[in-house]
């Protein structure tokens, strides 16, 4: 049963259309993040759902409620929605107590301010409620505009980025007890980002958007293992590309028969008719012998895992994540295994497909 | 990503949203409106009067002519000087090594602190006889000046050396490589103060009226107090109001813009033992003109026995009440008028808010007897009731100088991210509650300095307080006028002391606050 629902949503600035035709069902509960590169129109459906946009055409609904519509824009402070920024946004003339009291009900002082010592707590910032937001951090002020937001319980918490600012590290930190914060809260809550393993790691739903639409909706795992479309999966994460022909549920190729399925909405194809295989760097996997041959040209080291560079037979080449520390060496040669279904698209190539790594943080 | 989707975004960046909010907009128009009420009165009154008919012939009128080449002889010959004075002494400000170059740059605007009629009444304690052409034309230059060095000096430390640098390897010498690298970085800065100066002098009526030069301003003054003829003030007030325009229009079109390169200081020079002498001359000369003697002058006369003996306490303290109780509620009253134009520009974008805004700035263009004089015609004809009231007076005083207080809370405003704003909405608080618990609560600092602003302007505001004022009312400035019209300078000495202590030390002190233009004072 879903909690949030958009249907047919359109936005528009004078004559361009930003937002069309976005259906969206997000569940009590949940965390769902909305995916897509710059521009293509997350956060402004982030802003229209919070009710700072008005729309051209389709509804949002939470609950029951009817917030947006053509003819109908709830104001914001209206929707019972809780809003953190991409920049946390703290009120600079008030305490961090008092950003986090900001927007809750009038009530008793005492219960006021027995639930900002909670929020705080929760947040990990005890003993900081009488600071001023300039002698925060940014990830500490990032934690403060999530309690801030959280304060007033809302129906919906929108997170713009929120991340985004903050440096690597600090980020990854952050995202795990974010997550941990709204799930405990039970929020229902909307994320954008442009960051794969931000969306992969944090929502329980992912929605990749592009110019506007949104191209797949599924759990991180169908998104990652079942892109809709080549475009998606390059953008969701590393891939690697070759031509082939279809088989009946397998694709001939430079790595030899590979079990692939094509995407559920496509047709199906015909036999011998031309394929895209795309896999995933992982899996591939390499052994001492055995296999398709080839050889290790180039290993881009990542740490925990590496991306080695191999060269088939064809003088293809492939590349394949291999765990670290067993990392073969440049110029071994080595036998691969491709040890998941792999991905058959139609050939023909779509424009403006990203470079798969250039893209990537 | 195509270009419609990257100019969608930076929509969304920036913190001005295209939607003003319709009673917002209604709200800035009609306090807008007020601020057009002298302009517009004064052409209706004209045309009303079937001057229309007569004007050219008016015009050509030899009196009518010479009052207006005198203005515009004053005018151009001020502001060349003030544009090569100040250039030089912001060259000198930035680009030589100084001892204590904060200081000296206080200094530079310490001018701007005094009202051209107290430098004038000053200089007359010296020398009575000054009078004419040259002596306005040195005072107001010397008083004019920091309107230049102050935003030249602000361009030049923004410009880059380098162009000098590389001017100079090309083979240009230090004055050639000066006009064609350093020159036009500072260009729009420089006109836009020459404008300021050049508005100034058009506008002045205190100063050349000591020294006894007749401008158009003088002009509107006599021919309003010889009351049978206000017909013949309305059209020198045209004349004065068009030569203003096409001043302000001029300047527009010349000011161009200049695309900013990479910034990087240039290194201070050390001037050499020769030089030293004229680096102190183009420092000092406007402080000393416009400041040290006119205060020096004003302390001789004020200590004398004779003059102390016979200070009228009751009536000092009566124009200095006066001159603070005009000064607050002028400046309660045009901060009124001037925030919602100033919420609306701050936030909103259209032709309509451009056209808002301008309207609001018209009192930055008018001088201050034109104003006064078509606020007199108005009260008149419209609301004979009001005819020397202080409403009418105070409304004056916020016509002529929201201007300021707009400028000011616009940028403050502005300074208010969007973003904090719409926290604010998302956490429940109505678009007004938000206005008041964020926007105006963080905004408050430069809404107080565009309030202080015009306060001080108020004060020293000499020829609208003269054409307006209700009979019995006295400011310090009216007093000081009229003493030293007729060559009291003992008595008008406690006048003036007053005024430099709740206008002119306010100003400078003011004008040590971040954010604060120099030139507004």
């Amino acid at each position: 049963m879903s909690w949030v629902s958009i249907d047919g949503l359109q936005v528009a600035y004078g004559d361009a259309t930003v937002l069309d035709g976005i259906e969206l069902e997000i569940p009590r509960g949940s965390i769902v993040a909305v995916l897509g590169p710059s521009g293509c129109g997350k956060t402004t459906l982030l802003r229209a759902v919070a009710g700072l946009l008005p729309i051209a055409a389709g509804t949002i609904r939470v609950g029951e409620r009817l917030l947006s519509s053509p003819s109908v824009q709830v104001a914001p402070e209206k929707r019972g929605m809780g809003w953190v920024p991409q920049d946390s946004s703290l009120f600079p003339h008030l305490t961090v107590g008092e950003n986090i009291a900001f927007g809750m009900p009038r009530g008793s002082r005492a219960d006021r301010s027995t639930r900002v010592a909670q929020l705080v707590d929760m947040v990990g910032l005890g003993g900081m409620v009488n600071r001023a937001p300039s002698q925060l951090s940014g990830g500490q002020a990032q934690r403060v505009s999530l309690a801030r937001a959280l304060a007033p319980r809302p129906d919906l918490m929108l997170l713009d980025e929120p991340f985004a600012a903050l440096d690597p590290l600090l980020r990854s930190a952050l995202r795990v007890e974010v997550a941990e914060v709204l799930r405990h809260q039970h929020s229902t809550s909307l994320l954008v980002t442009h960051d794969q393993e931000e969306a992969l790691s944090l929502a329980d739903y992912v929605a990749v958007m592009r110019q506007g639409r949104i191209l797949q909706w599924g759990t991180p795992v169908e998104v990652y293992e079942q892109p809709a479309n080549r475009w998606v999966a390059s953008f969701v994460g590393d891939t690697v590309e070759l031509d082939g022909v279809w088989y009946g549920g397998r694709v001939e190729c430079a790595l030899g028969l590979v079990e692939a399925a094509s995407p559920a909405d496509g047709p199906s194809p015909g036999d011998g008719t031309p394929a895209h295989l795309v896999l995933r760097p992982e899996w591939i996997h390499l052994h001492g012998t055995g296999g398709i041959d080839a050889t290790v040209t180039a290993i881009a080291y990542g740490g925990h895992d590496a991306l080695v560079s191999l060269e088939l037979s064809t003088g293809q080449t492939v590349r394949a994540r291999v765990a670290a520390p067993n990392l073969p060496r440049r110029g071994d040669r080595v036998g691969l295994s491709v040890v998941h279904t792999a991905l058959a698209y139609p050939p023909a190539a779509p424009t403006g497909v990203p470079s798969v790594t250039g893209d990537r943080a | 990503m195509t270009s419609s989707h990257r100019g969608t975004r930076d929509r969304r960046k920036g913190s001005r949203s295209s939607g003003a909010p319709p009673w917002l907009v209604a709200l800035a128009a009609v306090c807008a409106a007020a601020a057009a009420i002298p302009l517009v009165y004064l052409i209706v009154r004209a045309l009303d009067a079937g001057i229309a008919g007569s004007v050219v012939a008016t015009l050509w009128r030899p009196r009518v002519l010479e009052l207006a080449l005198n203005s515009i002889t004053l005018a151009v010959a001020v502001t060349g000087t003030c544009l090569v004075a100040g250039t030089a002494s912001a060259w000198v400000l930035t680009r030589v090594r100084i001892p204590a170059p904060g200081i000296w740059i206080l200094i530079a605007a310490l001018p701007l602190a005094v009202p051209s009629y107290l430098a004038a009444y000053g200089w007359l304690v010296w020398v009575p006889s000054m009078n004419g052409f040259w002596a306005s034309w040195l005072l107001l230059s010397a008083v004019c000046v920091p309107y230049v060095t102050l935003p030249v000096a602000a361009a030049l430390r923004g410009a880059s050396g380098n162009l000098h640098d590389v001017a100079r390897t090309l083979g240009r010498g230090p004055f050639g490589a000066f006009v064609s690298a350093t020159w036009p970085q500072i260009r729009p800065a420089a006109i836009a103060g020459a404008l300021l100066v050049c508005l100034y002098a058009l506008s002045d009526f205190g100063l050349v009226s000591l020294m006894r030069y007749p401008t158009l301003t003088w002009g509107i003054n006599a021919a309003y107090g010889a009351s049978f003829n206000r017909n013949q003030a309305a059209l020198l007030a045209l004349v004065l109001v068009a030569l203003a325009l096409a001043v302000v229009t001029g300047e527009r079109s010349i000011r161009g813009g200049q695309d900013q390169v990479a910034v990087r200081g240039a290194p201070p020079v050390i001037p050499s033992g020769r030089w030293k002498l004229p680096v102190a001359v183009v420092l000092m000369a406007a402080p000393v003109l416009g400041v040290l003697v006119p205060v020096l002058g004003l302390l001789s006369r004020l200590l004398e026995a004779e003059t102390l003996r016979s200070i009228d306490v009751p009536r000092l303290l009566g124009a200095v009440g006066a001159t603070l109780g005009l000064a607050v509620a002028g400046a309660l009253l045009a901060t009124l008028l001037a925030l919602p134009i100033a919420a609306l520009a701050a936030r909103h974008k259209s032709r309509l808010v451009s056209v808002i805004e301008a309207t609001g700035f018209l009192g930055h263009g008018l001088p201050g007897i034109v104003v006064g004089l078509s606020l007199v015609f108005f009260a008149l004809a419209v609301v004979p009731a009001l005819y020397q009231s202080v409403i009418v007076l105070v409304f004056g005083y916020a016509v002529l100088f929201m201007p300021k207080a707009i400028g000011t809370m616009r940028s403050g405003i502005a300074g208010v991210p969007g973003s904090l704003v719409e926290v604010s909405r998302m956490l429940g608080l109505s678009p007004l509650a938000t206005w008041w618990r964020v926007t105006a609560r963080l905004a408050l600092p430069s809404i107080g300095v565009g309030a202080l602003l015009v306060a001080i302007s108020v004060m020293k505001e000499l020829p609208a307080t003269l054409l307006l004022r209700p009979t019995g009312i006295s400011t310090l400035a009216t007093e000081l006028w009229s003493r030293t019209t007729v060559f009291e300078f003992g008595a008008a000495a406690p006048y003036a002391a007053a005024l430099v202590l709740v206008a002119a030390v306010p100003a400078v002190v003011l004008s040590g606050f971040r954010g604060v233009s120099k030139e507004d004072l």
